[in-house]
């Protein structure tokens, strides 16, 4: 139970609410980029280099660059109305989200605290991570053996859908 | 009993429906239409198919003759038609000493009626579809007669009803035709119903509906007395099938109009075949006729007695078919007189030389008819003797046939009918004096006829005057056929009485259906069954001839009854107006059937019927809409809805897993 | 007892209810798009601390592909946006109710 890690996580928490209940987009998303940059902390404290790496360079760099960009482009206002315009609606959300959360928190209390029940074991402890030349080469030695074929999938998945975004967002050429 | 399976049966019932194919629908494709569809193409292709049936009729005919059994049978197997249950129905056709006189019957006398109507209906629009219905008619008609079991004889009972329908309607656009065409239907059914209990009730108390097998069981005395009880009812429910079709009291009321359709069809179907179905089935079932007394006199007394009302009525009848319908239908009672004292093998003799000589008659005045040039009212016919002498004597003969002058057939069946109705055990002398003055006036109309329309003054417009001719050949070459048969066709059964005189000349008809249709056996034997059938024939000849004798004289200068005999004016208009039973129905039967019909239309229909459909549809909507509301069109109301199946999903699958 | 891999698991399940509710609350398209990321990031921050506590890389791999994906359908989703505002003006969710039953 370290230090960092609850600090981490209650940063990350605030984060998340305080996007939930912004009335301006640009603050929604600067706290959606907050809670990105702790997780790649908590990649990082964990041993996880290279997909925090990744997460801060994908998904803090560009995704959510892109997001304040059209933002920005569409010039969108803060938004006006109380969230109890419609309090049925409101009130069974948040009923549903603490529903969803609570049972999460059951399922995963009881994976900790069962005793017999099964837990994989795989062979990448720390040490065997590090005597292997760190995580960043494991991983990537993964990506190119094991995982090839998924690897040449997503590169084409990625291309339908630079495609598909750019049909998309056309202007219609009369 | 001896079967022997063949083709031929099959063969024969099919042949009538690939002419009615033919006829049906290939001809007026290739021609375009019915109406354009040549009258010698549609009737030679027609008569080709009867024809074809006929050969192979005489062929199975003379096979059967050649079989050593007392009871041959060539049977065809079809195809089996239903089998569920206890009910085995398969499509079987059976031709076997009685079925097959009737196929030669109907395929022989049907052939030379196509060959009369090629020529009678020549200058008729749409005759294509008159033949495609003349050969479904025999199509349905063989089914009646070869089927081996009750429904596949009930198919062809309706299928001949059905036909009759079409072609007594044959001119529909005329009013009074199609209606003609429609009571005949109707009445028709309302006989079916009967048919139908009776059928019913046969098949619950005996499990089979196979003719061979009832015959069969009913001989067993386990199972008469098992079906003893309900026998009569049975036999009466049957029975009131076989008035309907067969035009007994009350249900006979189609027949004589039924004569607005053309006259080859009164010919073919109301002389010779469908009209004698219900003398078949009884035919067919005498077993189970036989257990109940009180249905054979019922079918006796009922016999009789419409015999001597038709009789009645046809003497005041002006149109020469009217005329000839009544005389149908007074035969037809002589038939069942038969069928209800017991003597069966007598009403069949009688169906065949009636066949014979009441088509001959049809046809005669179909072509007195066409002479002159549609006219059917014998008061404005006479002295046609001289313009169509063919005509006038095959005419004479059938007369005589029918008259029983002795000698033409008539005479012997008509005469083994009067002296069973005395001497059998089950006849009496009440239903003999019926029998006898039926028969005298049979003759005297049959006399009156003739002299209204052939002998006396010529009471002809000018313009029919001037198109009298003799019939074409077409036309006199089936008149003299049937008058030959009318003729001579007796001869195949000769009683015994007579057969001595002759050269020991066998009763033909007697030996051949023995085994089949058998006759009850009569009481006298010896010298006093000799005497007794001499007294009755002598009786009845004398009668028969002083009849017609009168008949002939008496209208040679006269028109009706009345102008002879003043005093029974009121009577003869009764008698003209046919006993007014049409206007007694109308008032009672159908009056009521229609106001009920409008009640269910009304009632009934509009507000049970349309209402539950209507309401189940507006339900549905109702339902509908208030379902719409959930379809928000906002996607994050769908969300929250997925979101919350999905939370429930889990939680169920959890509670499982943990 | 809490320990490090429970907080994370269960920081996991709370940013995915957050996200969740973000999903479903807000009112403009464009917020409802940073609730999806953020339910994706809260799923790969769970694989990754199970990844990590079960000793396997697989989980690791995963979120390799999870995270491309994402960025994928952020790219395509903001296409959809644009479109959206082209049509109607504005990106208001109210809008796009032509479904209406």
């Amino acid at each position: 139970m370290s230090l960092v890690l609850v600090i981490l996580s209650v940063i990350s928490a605030i984060l998340a609410v305080t996007m939930l209940f912004a009335k301006n987009p640009i603050t929604s998303a600067l706290c959606l980029l907050g809670v990105l940059i702790m997780s790649a902390g908590i990649y990082g404290m964990i041993g996880e280099h290279m997909i925090a790496t990744i997460q801060l360079v994908v998904y803090a760099g560009a995704i959510m660059v892109l997001f304040i960009f059209s933002i920005m482009l569409l010039n969108i206002e803060s938004e006006k109305a109380d969230h109890t315009d419609n309090p049925g609606i409101f009130f069974s959300s948040v009923a549903l989200g603490l529903a969803a959360f609570g049972m999460f928190g059951v399922a995963i209390y009881k994976h900790f605290t069962t005793a017999n029940i099964y837990r994989p074991q795989g062979v990448f402890s720390s040490e065997m991570v590090a005597a292997l030349g760190g995580n960043s080469k494991v991983l990537s030695h993964a990506l190119f053996s094991q995982f090839y074929v998924s690897f040449e999938v997503i590169s084409l998945a990625l291309l339908v859908a630079v495609v598909g975004a750019v049909v998309l967002a056309k202007r219609k050429i009369d | 009993m001896e079967s022997v399976y063949s083709y031929l049966p099959a063969l024969i019932l099919i042949s009538p429906l690939v002419g009615f194919f033919i006829n049906g629908v290939v001809l007026p494709l290739k021609y375009k239409g019915y109406a354009k569809t040549p009258a010698n193409v549609a009737g030679g292709v027609a008569t080709l198919f009867i024809f074809l049936s006929f050969l192979m009729g005489l062929k199975v005919f003379s096979s059967l003759q050649g079989m050593n059994s007392s009871a041959p049978a060539i049977m065809s197997y079809c195809f089996e038609w239903f089998n569920f249950g206890g009910l085995n129905i398969p499509f079987e056709l059976r031709i076997d000493k009685l079925s097959g006189i009737l196929v030669l019957i109907i395929t022989g006398i049907g052939t030379l009626i196509h060959v009369y109507s090629t020529s009678y209906m020549h200058d008729e629009e749409c005759v294509g579809r008159y033949f495609s219905y003349l050969n479904l008619f025999c199509f349905n008609m063989l089914l009646l007669v070869m089927g081996n079991n009750l429904p596949l004889l009930f198919f062809g009972w309706e299928g001949v009803g059905l036909c009759s329908y079409l072609l007594i309607g044959f001119w529909y656009t005329e009013t009074e035709k199609a209606n003609a065409g429609k009571k005949a239907f109707v009445v028709n059914r309302v006989g079916d119903l009967g048919f139908l209990i009776g059928m019913f009730l046969l098949f619950r108390e005996l499990g089979t509906l196979t003719l061979t097998d009832i015959n069969l069981l009913l001989q067993d005395a386990q199972v008469v007395a098992k079906i003893m009880p309900s026998v009569t009812l049975i036999c009466v429910s049957l029975f009131v099938g076989a008035t309907g079709k067969s035009a007994q009291m009350p249900l006979y009321v189609w027949l004589p109009d039924a004569m607005s359709g053309p006259t080859p069809v009164s010919a073919l179907i109301h002389a010779a075949t469908m009209v004698t179905a219900g003398v078949y089935m009884i035919a067919r079932l005498h077993p189970l006729f036989s257990l109940s007394e009180t249905a054979l006199t019922l079918v006796a007394h009922v016999g009789a007695f419409t015999a001597l009302f038709a009789g009645s009525i046809a003497i005041a009848q002006s149109d020469i078919k009217k005329v000839l319908a009544y005389s149908t239908v007074s035969q037809l009672g002589f038939m069942f007189l038969a069928c209800g004292v017991g003597a069966y093998q007598t009403a069949v003799f009688h169906l065949m030389t009636h066949a014979f000589f009441k088509a001959l008659l049809f046809l005669g005045s179909g072509s007195v008819i066409h002479a002159c040039s549609g006219e059917q009212d014998m008061t404005k016919m006479g002295g046609l003797k001289k313009y169509l002498p063919h005509t006038h004597f095959t005419m004479l003969i059938g007369s005589l046939a029918i008259s029983g002058i002795p000698f033409f057939s008539g005479f012997f069946s008509k005469d083994e009918i009067l002296y069973s109705a005395i001497a059998l055990p089950n006849g009496y002398s009440l239903l003999f004096i019926v029998g006898v003055l039926t028969a005298a006036l049979t003759a005297f109309y049959t006399g009156r006829m003739m002299s209204l329309t052939f002998y006396g003054k010529e009471r002809m417009s000018h313009d029919v005057k001037h198109h009298l001719h003799e019939s074409p050949f077409l036309m006199t070459f089936p008149l003299y056929v049937l008058a030959a048969l009318a003729a001579f066709g007796g001869f195949l059964g000769v009683p015994h009485l007579l057969g001595n005189f002759l050269g020991h000349m066998p009763h033909y008809l007697a030996t051949w259906l023995d085994p089949v249709v058998p006759m009850k056996e009569l009481p006298l034997v010896g010298i006093k069954l000799l005497l007794h059938e001499a007294v009755v024939m002598i009786g009845s000849s004398i009668i028969a001839i002083v009849s017609f004798g009168l008949g002939i004289k008496l209208f040679k200068s006269h028109l009706y009854l009345t102008d002879m005999l003043k005093g029974i004016k009121g009577f003869h208009v009764v008698l003209e107006n046919k006993y007014f039973v049409d206007e007694f129905y109308d008032k009672t039967v159908i009056r009521f059937v229609k106001k009920l019909s409008e009640l269910s239309a009304a009632i009934i229909d509009k507000l049970v019927i349309d209402g539950a459909v209507n309401g189940l549809g507006n339900g549905v909507r109702k339902v509908g809409s208030s379902l719409r509301i959930l379809q928000t069109g906002d996607i994050q109301t769908y969300g929250l809805m997925m979101l919350f199946g999905l939370l429930a999903l889990t939680a169920l699958i959890l509670k499982i897993l943990m | 007892m809490l320990t490090n891999e429970m907080l994370i698991q269960l920081l996991a399940a709370f940013l995915f209810s957050v996200g969740l509710l973000v999903v479903l609350l807000r009112r403009d398209t464009i917020m409802v798009l940073m609730g999806i990321e953020l339910l994706l990031n809260s799923a790969n921050l769970s694989l990754v601390a199970f990844s990590k506590s079960a000793m396997m890389i697989d989980g690791q791999m995963q979120v390799f592909f999870v995270i491309t994906i994402a960025a994928a359908e952020s790219a395509i989703g903001l296409s959809i946006l644009v479109n959206l505002y082209r049509n109607f003006g504005s990106i208001k969710t109210q809008n796009a109710t032509t479904l209406r039953g």
